[in-house]
């Protein structure tokens, strides 16, 4: 399988292909079985690694309120200790 | 703060992985960002703004695990079952946590723009303002982790 075919594969899934390219690589899939298997494998790990997701944590903006309200009461009472001190 | 929650954490979880620190430091992004807001100028859109910070502290946490030589054991490669049969045995993996396990195979660099591209789905040019570095590299390193995360993923029978 040619280096080049395995580049433009690569940059395909970016949009990156001029049209000659395009075409270049349609022809290039269309002759060799090896790099149609390469595409599928491509597609198969992207979309793999694509279905990754998180739930909504319905905790999150909560616990982050609430520990910036804590620095800012800790934060102020060292304002005013360093204020009361002769 | 919400509409960005859940990519932020997808961000922090496909760089760490699910471990005990990713809720922490997803929640100290938007606290460093609470803290810093007067330095947000609003050239930046506020998803990629915090997606740089949860790649920064990441990054951090991955160094910092490394300097102690604290691999979690779950990342570890050895306790990755090999070349399982799939079809025979379907229940094997949970894709949530060979996923994990994937990317954790990555260097941090790769892992990036992986995570960057595949999962938070910025372009190559977005990918490449978060995380400095020219669209060429990215274009680049992207190629080579995607050829190394096929191999990964055929060995694991998740393709």
């Amino acid at each position: 399988m040619k280096k080049e075919w395995i580049k433009l594969l690569h940059r395909s899934f970016e949009g990156e292909l001029s049209k000659e390219e395009a075409i270049q690589l349609t022809k290039a899939l269309k002759e060799s079985a090896e790099l149609r298997a390469e595409q599928a494998d491509l597609v198969a790990t992207r979309n793999l690694i694509a279905s990754f997701y998180v739930k909504k944590d319905d905790d999150f903006v909560g616990n982050i309120m609430k520990t910036i309200e804590e620095e800012e009461i800790v934060a102020k009472r060292q304002i005013g200790r360093h204020l009361s001190l002769p | 703060m919400e509409q960005h929650e859940q990519q932020v954490r997808a961000t922090v979880l496909g760089m760490l992985g699910d471990t005990a620190e990713v809720k922490e430091i997803a929640q100290e992004v938007f606290i460093r960002f609470y803290k810093a807001i007067q330095l947000f100028k609003g050239d930046a859109a506020l998803g990629t703004y915090l997606t740089r910070i949860a790649i920064n502290l990441s990054l951090n946490e991955i160094k910092r695990r490394k300097n102690k030589r604290r691999w979690m054991a779950s990342v570890a490669t050895e306790d990755i079952p090999m070349r399982a049969d799939r079809s025979t045995n379907p229940e094997r993996y949970d894709d949530k946590e060979a996923i994990y396990k994937m990317l954790n195979l990555l260097e941090p660099t790769f892992r990036s723009v992986i995570v960057l591209r595949l999962i938070d789905g910025y372009s190559v040019k977005e990918t490449a303002e978060i995380l400095d570095i020219p669209q060429g590299t990215i274009a680049s390193r992207l190629s080579r982790a995607q050829i190394k995360l096929k191999e990964i993923a055929k060995e694991m029978g998740m393709i």
